[in-house]
């Protein structure tokens, strides 16, 4: 029995809760009044306007953007378990599998709310200060948003059998290095002499999600590319590596907790 | 009795099982290799229309088989299958209501959201679903109070009323009930109680998992009970609670002279003051006390016959279950002592 409505209704429901909570809200105050105090300073020289504006709007998109996505999606499957507001639900005509990607779906939907608020004042605030509009902007946020997607794919799929504490860990690591992914690549090469270890971050590199890769910031703040040809051939490759990830992440989440004892 | 226990809960085969329960039997395993047997081998099967009810102690596997026929839960081994189909599939999940044994709910949704979200993953259509949440609503008494209030703010007997209406969202044919009066006060309690002998009485199929034995020996047609994952006893509840053979006569204005012309007789009663309370063991018996009273110039107050519960039966099944235990394990460490 092949039921998608199961799936948008459970995403529904974890959206409702999310926003009727305290962490979402908080943040997004928190991350609206950053980019407000980052944006409005008045010491800049006209050229500098620009570059602080997008480098600084677009980094609190994203950092509070993956905090949002890690704090609202920890607690999607460990807290449904724990409390057991699973039983009700998986005792309806409801799958697993439905389940995992109801809780999925929900995470986009949260992401998607968190960018599209951010987004709307970063671009309120550029346009202020520029008195224009960069459609490169626009590019680098759709990027901000495919990271917290994927990175969401990933915290679905250790909140399946990990503790809330555990996902939140994992989640901020991989987070983080996967941000760090040049860094890696160079301590790597040239970083270490021991080969144990440049092998182990060599893999470490390899394994985790290249979200740097997804970063459009400096290319658009450096102005490397003019044209939409040029960005979507920037983003192509991370993008599709990153939709690879997406999908393993998500087969062994709903495999993990297709046999996982509630 | 184990083993007729497990032959009565096997009905025959009949088509119209609605929940079939064959050598199910599901093992926790731990740490160090250890293990517990939440449930060992136990065979039933619950028939359409038929109020059935699991009692045990805390820990005999009332709730792991109820997870298990949820499919919350799998087994070791055994089989499980709701409407002729495994545990778990959908199309059987879709005729099943569940009350949990204590309210689990999303706590910032209201009454009437909660339902509608369950309907909804029931595939009860809208305009049916909008109909039904306000019949249930006014059915478990959360109409004017509760349908707007969200679930955080509910008391505990205000969840128990929710979570029955979501059980019957979408009119299920069979109902698995854990613990239905957990912690309801008195009011509530009768409240669930006439709930579910209207179930009955609308022929709609029960299963009730209780250890509130008075509670289910007024409603369900057949028991079960569970001790340490097994079953010691299963079958209807007359059967299992037989019918009483001792007479209890309740006399007054007896002298002492007659009170010992009772003892003579053999009828040892119990002397509380000027009552005197006489227990007899058979119709010759009680004949023969109401001769006594009589012949003695006493006055007869009352004369009943007290029938044994089922939470008595009950504990005497329990009982003799660990008294076989402890002289199995106690021949057992003999034996390795003898060696």
């Amino acid at each position: 029995m092949f039921r998608v409505r199961p799936i948008f209704l459970i995403a529904g429901t974890t959206i409702n809760g999310v926003l009727r909570g305290v962490v979402l809200n908080v943040l997004l105050v928190l991350a609206a009044l950053m980019i407000i105090g980052a944006t409005s300073t008045s010491s800049l020289e006209p050229g500098a306007v620009r570059t602080t504006i997008v480098d600084a709007g677009l980094a609190i998109i994203a950092i509070l953007g993956a905090m949002i996505a890690i704090l609202t999606g920890f607690t999607m499957i460990p807290s449904e378990v724990d409390q057991r507001t699973v039983y009700p639900v998986l005792s309806k005509p409801v799958q697993r599998w439905q389940f995992v990607l109801g809780k999925f779906f929900g995470a986009i939907g949260i992401n998607g709310i968190t960018v599209g608020m951010l987004s709307v004042l970063f671009f309120l605030v550029y346009f202020l200060k520029v008195h224009s509009f960069d459609w490169k902007l626009l590019f680098g946020v759709v990027m901000i948003f495919a990271q917290l997607v994927i990175l969401s794919g990933l915290i679905v799929f250790f909140s399946t059998f990990m503790s809330w504490i555990g996902t939140i860990i994992v989640s901020m690591i991989i987070w983080f290095l996967g941000n760090s992914s040049q860094f890696l690549a160079d301590m790597a090469e040239h970083g270490t002499k021991s080969e144990i270890s440049s092998a182990i971050t060599k893999v470490v590199q390899k394994l985790i999600p290249n979200f740097q890769a997804m970063d459009l910031r400096y290319a658009i703040v450096q102005l490397k590319v003019s044209t939409p040809g040029e960005l979507f051939d920037a983003a192509l490759v991370p993008l599709g590596v990153g939709v690879l990830y997406l999908i393993i992440a998500l087969a062994l989440a709903v495999l993990i907790f297709n046999y996982r004892e509630l | 009795m184990g083993a007729t226990a497990t032959e009565q809960a096997v009905s025959p085969p009949v088509t119209a099982s609605v929940v079939e329960i064959r050598n199910l039997s599901k093992t926790y395993r731990l740490m160090m290799g250890k293990e517990i047997h939440a449930v060992s081998d136990l065979s039933l099967t619950i028939e359409k229309g038929e109020t059935f009810a699991i009692v045990g102690p805390n820990g005999s596997g009332k709730t792991t088989t109820m997870k298990i026929l949820l499919g919350l839960l799998f087994p070791t081994s055994g089989e499980v299958s709701l409407f002729g189909k495994p545990a778990g599939d959908p199309s059987s999940q879709a005729r099943v209501g569940y009350l949990p044994e204590a309210p689990y709910f999303y706590e910032f949704l209201n009454g009437r959201e909660l339902l509608h979200l369950y309907g909804k993953l029931c595939d009860v259509p809208e305009d049916v679903l909008a109909q039904r949440t306000e019949a249930l609503l006014k059915m478990v008494d959360l109409h004017e109070r509760g349908a707007d209030l969200p679930i955080r703010a509910y008391s505990r007997g205000m969840r128990q009323r929710i979570g029955i209406a979501q059980a019957m969202i979408n009119e299920p044919e069979l109902l698995i009930l854990d613990e239905p009066t957990n912690g309801l006060d008195p009011i509530g309690t009768v409240q669930v109680r006439q709930f579910i002998l209207e179930q009955k009485r609308q022929g709609r199929t029960m299963l009730l998992c209780s250890h509130l034995l008075s509670e289910v020996e007024a409603v369900a047609d057949r028991v079960a009970i569970l001790h340490r994952g097994q079953l010691i006893a299963a079958g209807p509840v007359s059967e299992l609670v037989p019918e009483s053979q001792v007479w209890q006569l309740v006399a007054t204005e007896l002298s002492r002279e007659a009170i010992g012309a009772l003892k003579d007789a053999g009828l040892a009663p119990d002397i509380h003051g000027d009552v005197v309370i006489i227990r007899a063991h058979s119709l010759d018996e009680t004949y023969a006390a109401l001769g006594q009273v009589r012949d003695q110039g006493g006055q007869l107050v009352e004369i009943t016959r007290p029938q044994p519960t089922l939470e008595e039966q009950f504990l005497k099944a329990v009982g003799e279950e660990d008294l076989r235990r402890t002289v199995d394990t106690l021949k057992k460490s003999t034996g390795k002592k003898k060696k």
